[in-house]
C-alpha cells in the first residue's frame, strides 16, 4: 500500500515533469539478401537496424536530455562506422540557460564563425556524431560581445577520443553591418616520441571580419595551423593554413552569391590515427565540398568531396576553388512570369593548389593545379496551372576521377532531368521525373526514371530505376516502396538494388557498398 | 518490478505528451526581426535550401500566403537548417524566390534538435506557445490541409 502511495505521488510529480518533456524515436533497418543477378552476398548478419531514441526535459532555465543508441543486433548498418556496435547511452546534457549565459555539462553540439576550425554535430545518416564530451560556457560579456569556452574530448563510436580539445570563439558586433569573430581551437595528445619537436599540441588559429548590408555582404576568414604530423613523411611537420571569402548580393527576384575557398593542408583529427578516415570519425573542422547539392539520382553519380589533405607521396597539398549562385524569378506579369518561372544557376571550380614536391617536402604557391571538378548547373521552375508543375535542369560536369579517388581517369557529363507534377483533387498528385546521364567516359550512359503517387495527405508509393545501359545489360538500380506519414510520424519500406559509391549529405560523404534487400524506416517526435 | 515502474513510467510519458508547454526561445530573423513564439499563431516550418520537398512546401505556402494572412492573423517562420556549406544561399534563394514570410537560421541545428525534428521538411502551429500540431514530410496539396488545422486552432 505504502509502495502504491509511493508510486501515485512519483508519478504525480513525473506527471508535472512530463508536461516539459519532448523527444524522438528514429529506426533505420536492412534486410539484406544475396543478389544472383549480381553476384554479390549479403554480410553475416544479415539484418542491420540503426536506432536513436532523445528524450528531453525542460523547466524554466534548465534542461537535461539524453540519446540512446542501439546498433541491432551487433553492428550497424553497411557503410557506417564499425566503432558504433553495440548499445547504449551514447550522449546526455545538463544545460542552465540565463540571460546571457549559458553553460552546459556533457555532451554539446558547437560551431565556431563557418566550423573551418571547429564543428560537432550530429548526421545520422552519415553515422557521424562528434559531440565534445566536457563543459562548455557561454557568456554575452556585453550586447555586442560573445564570447564562447569549451573543454572536452570527441566522441567515436561508444568512446572517446585521445585527443583534448580546448578552444575559444570570441564574437563582437561592431555595428548592425560589421561582425568580427576570433577563435583558437587547441588539441592536445600525449606523445612518446624522442622527437623534442614532435607537437603534442596543434592548434588552429582563426580570424573573420564580415560586412553585412540590406542587399549586399561581405565576409573574409583566415585560419592557420600549427605543424602537425603528415602522411607518409617522418620527422618533419607541416603547417596548414585556410581562407574563405564570401560575397552576396540580393534584392527580390533576383539574387547572386559567390564563394573562394583556399584549402593547405587543413584537416584537422581528435586522434592522429584517425587522419583522413574514411568515416569522418573524430573529425574536428567541418570542411564540406562546395558545389550544389543535387536532388536527383543521375546528378549524385560523380559527387566532388574536398580535397584538403597534405599527402606529400601523393604529390597533393589542398584545394583551391569557388562556386557561383544565380536566382532570379520572373516579373508576375511577364510572359514567363504568368508560369511563375523560376531560374537557377550554379558554377563551381575546383583544383588542387598549386605546388612543388620533393619526397619529404614542399613548397606551395597560391595558384591553381591540378583541375580536379567543375560544374555547370541550369533550373527552371515552373507552375503551368493549378494542376501541373514542372522542373527542367541540365547540367554538364568534369570530374577527375583519378586525382579524387585515385587511380586514374577523368569523365566528362551531360545529364538532363525533366519532372513533372501533375495535382489531382484531395491531396491526390502523381511526380514522375525521366533522367539521362551522357559520357564516353567511365562506365558510359546512363538512363533513369521515377515515380511517386501520393494517394492522399498519408500514403505515397514510389519506384524508380537507375540503368547503366552501356555499361552491362542488367545494371539496374530500381527501387520501389512505399511511405506513410501522420503528424510527427514518418514510416517508409522500401525493397531494390542500391548502387554502391558515395553517399553525399551536406557535402560530407562516406563510402556505401552495393547493396539488395529491404529497408525500412521510422521516425516518430513527440 | 524495475520493468514495471519503467512502463508505468513510460506509460504516464506517453499520456501528457500531448499537453508539452516549454517556453521557447526568442528568434532572430534574416531581417534583424524578433519573434516570440510564446504569443500570437505560428507556423514554423525546417527546411533546407538543399531539400526538395522542403522548397517545394515553402513554394506553395508562398502563394498562397496572401490569402491565408488575409483571413487569419497567422505568421510563417521558415527555419533553415543549412549549414555552412549551404548558408549563404539561403537568403539569395530566399530573395530570388520572392518568398514573403521570415526566415530564421539555425546553421548548427540547435533549434532543429529542440523541436525534436530528425528530416526535414518539418512544420508546426504553434498557438500562444503551445504545438497545437505538427506534421513531417511534403506530399504536393499538404498546405491545403495544414491550413485547414491552422483555422481550427485559431478559433480554438
Amino acid at each position: 500500500m505504502r509502495k502504491t502511495l509511493l508510486l501515485i505521488t512519483l508519478f504525480g510529480t513525473l506527471g508535472g515533469f512530463a508536461q516539459n518533456i519532448s523527444g524522438s524515436f528514429e529506426s533505420n533497418s536492412q534486410l539484406y539478401l544475396d543478389d544472383p543477378e549480381k553476384g554479390t552476398f549479403a554480410p553475416q548478419d544479415a539484418f542491420r537496424s540503426n536506432n536513436y531514441f532523445t528524450l528531453q526535459y525542460d523547466k524554466d532555465a534548465f534542461a537535461i536530455g539524453v540519446q540512446y543508441e542501439a546498433y541491432l543486433p551487433d553492428a550497424p548498418l553497411l557503410g557506417f562506422d564499425p566503432a558504433l556496435s553495440g548499445q547504449g547511452i551514447a550522449t546526455y546534457f545538463a544545460q542552465y540557460k540565463k540571460d546571457r549565459y549559458e553553460i552546459t555539462a556533457g555532451y554539446f553540439y558547437e560551431q565556431f564563425g563557418n566550423g573551418l576550425a571547429l564543428r560537432s554535430w550530429e548526421d545520422r545518416q552519415l553515422g557521424l556524431n562528434n559531440a565534445i564530451q566536457g563543459v562548455r560556457v557561454q557568456a554575452g560579456l556585453t550586447e555586442n560581445l560573445t564570447l564562447k569556452a569549451l573543454y572536452g574530448k570527441v566522441r567515436h563510436g561508444f568512446e572517446m577520443s585521445e585527443g583534448t580539445l580546448q578552444a575559444a570563439d570570441l564574437s563582437y558586433d561592431l555595428s548592425p553591418n560589421w561582425q568580427f569573430g576570433g577563435s583558437v581551437v587547441s588539441r592536445y595528445i600525449a606523445h612518446t616520441n624522442p622527437d623534442e619537436n614532435f607537437p603534442s599540441y596543434v592548434n588552429i588559429y582563426a580570424g573573420r571580419a564580415g560586412w553585412f548590408g540590406q542587399s549586399i555582404s561581405l565576409e573574409a576568414t583566415y585560419l592557420y595551423k600549427t605543424p602537425d604530423l603528415s602522411t607518409g613523411v617522418i620527422g618533419s611537420y607541416f603547417s596548414g593554413s585556410a581562407l574563405q571569402l564570401d560575397a552576396n548580393y540580393s534584392t527580390k527576384g533576383f539574387a547572386a552569391s559567390a564563394s573562394f575557398r583556399r584549402l593547405e593542408n587543413f584537416g584537422f583529427y581528435a586522434d592522429r590515427t584517425a587522419n583522413q578516415n574514411q568515416y569522418n570519425a573524430e573529425v574536428i573542422n567541418y570542411l564540406p565540398a562546395l558545389t550544389k547539392q543535387m536532388d536527383f539520382g543521375l546528378q549524385n553519380i560523380y559527387v566532388y568531396q574536398a580535397q584538403p589533405f597534405l599527402v606529400i607521396p601523393e604529390e597533393k597539398a589542398g584545394e583551391i576553388g569557388g562556386q557561383i549562385d544565380l536566382f532570379y524569378t520572373f516579373n508576375k506579369n511577364s510572359s514567363l512570369g504568368k508560369y511563375k518561372t523560376k531560374l537557377a544557376f550554379n558554377y563551381s571550380y575546383w583544383s588542387q593548389i598549386d605546388a612543388e614536391f620533393s619526397s619529404n617536402d614542399y613548397v606551395s604557391n597560391f595558384g591553381f593545379g591540378t583541375h580536379l571538378y567543375d560544374d555547370l548547373n541550369l533550373e527552371l521552375r515552373n507552375k503551368w496551372s493549378k494542376k501541373w508543375s514542372s522542373i527542367i535542369n541540365y547540367q554538364t560536369q568534369f570530374y577527375n576521377k583519378g586525382a579524387i579517388e585515385g587511380g586514374t581517369g577523368t569523365v566528362n557529363t551531360q545529364i538532363i532531368v525533366v519532372e513533372a507534377t501533375r495535382k489531382y483533387s484531395k491531396g491526390k498528385s502523381l511526380q514522375i521525373n525521366a533522367q539521362h546521364l551522357w559520357t564516353a567516359d567511365d562506365r558510359g550512359n546512363w538512363l533513369g526514371a521515377g515515380a511517386e503517387f501520393y494517394l492522399n495527405r498519408n500514403w505515397s508509393l514510389f519506384a524508380n530505376d537507375l540503368y547503366n545501359y552501356e555499361y552491362a545489360a542488367n545494371e539496374h538500380y530500381f527501387n520501389g516502396g512505399m511511405s506513410f506519414k501522420q503528424k510527427g510520424t514518418r514510416l517508409a519500406a522500401s525493397f531494390g538494388r542500391q548502387r554502391g559509391g558515395l553517399m553525399c549529405i551536406g557535402g560530407i560523404c562516406r563510402f556505401v557498398p552495393e547493396n539488395y534487400g529491404f529497408s525500412l524506416n521510422l521516425s516518430t517526435s513527440f | 518490478m524495475k520493468t514495471i515502474k519503467l512502463s508505468l513510467f513510460l506509460g504516464f510519458l506517453l499520456l501528457n505528451l500531448n499537453l508539452s508547454a516549454q517556453e521557447f526561445q526568442e528568434l532572430q530573423t534574416i531581417n534583424q526581426k524578433s519573434v516570440n513564439l510564446n504569443s500570437g499563431l505560428y507556423v514554423v516550418s525546417f527546411w533546407a535550401t538543399w531539400c526538395g520537398p522542403c522548397v517545394k512546401e515553402l513554394d506553395a505556402i508562398n502563394e498562397v500566403y496572401e490569402e491565408w494572412t488575409d483571413e487569419v492573423e497567422l505568421q510563417v517562420i521558415a527555419i533553415s537548417i543549412d549549414d555552412a556549406r549551404t548558408i549563404r544561399r539561403v537568403k539569395p534563394m530566399v530573395n530570388g524566390k520572392s518568398w514573403e514570410f521570415d526566415i530564421v537560421l539555425d546553421e548548427n541545428q540547435d533549434l532543429k534538435r529542440r523541436f525534436n525534428v530528425i528530416n526535414p521538411p518539418h512544420s508546426f502551429v504553434i498557438k500562444d506557445g503551445k504545438i497545437l500540431y505538427e506534421s513531417t514530410g511534403y506530399n504536393p496539396g499538404d498546405e491545403d490541409y495544414l491550413f485547414e488545422q491552422v483555422l481550427k486552432i485559431a478559433e480554438q
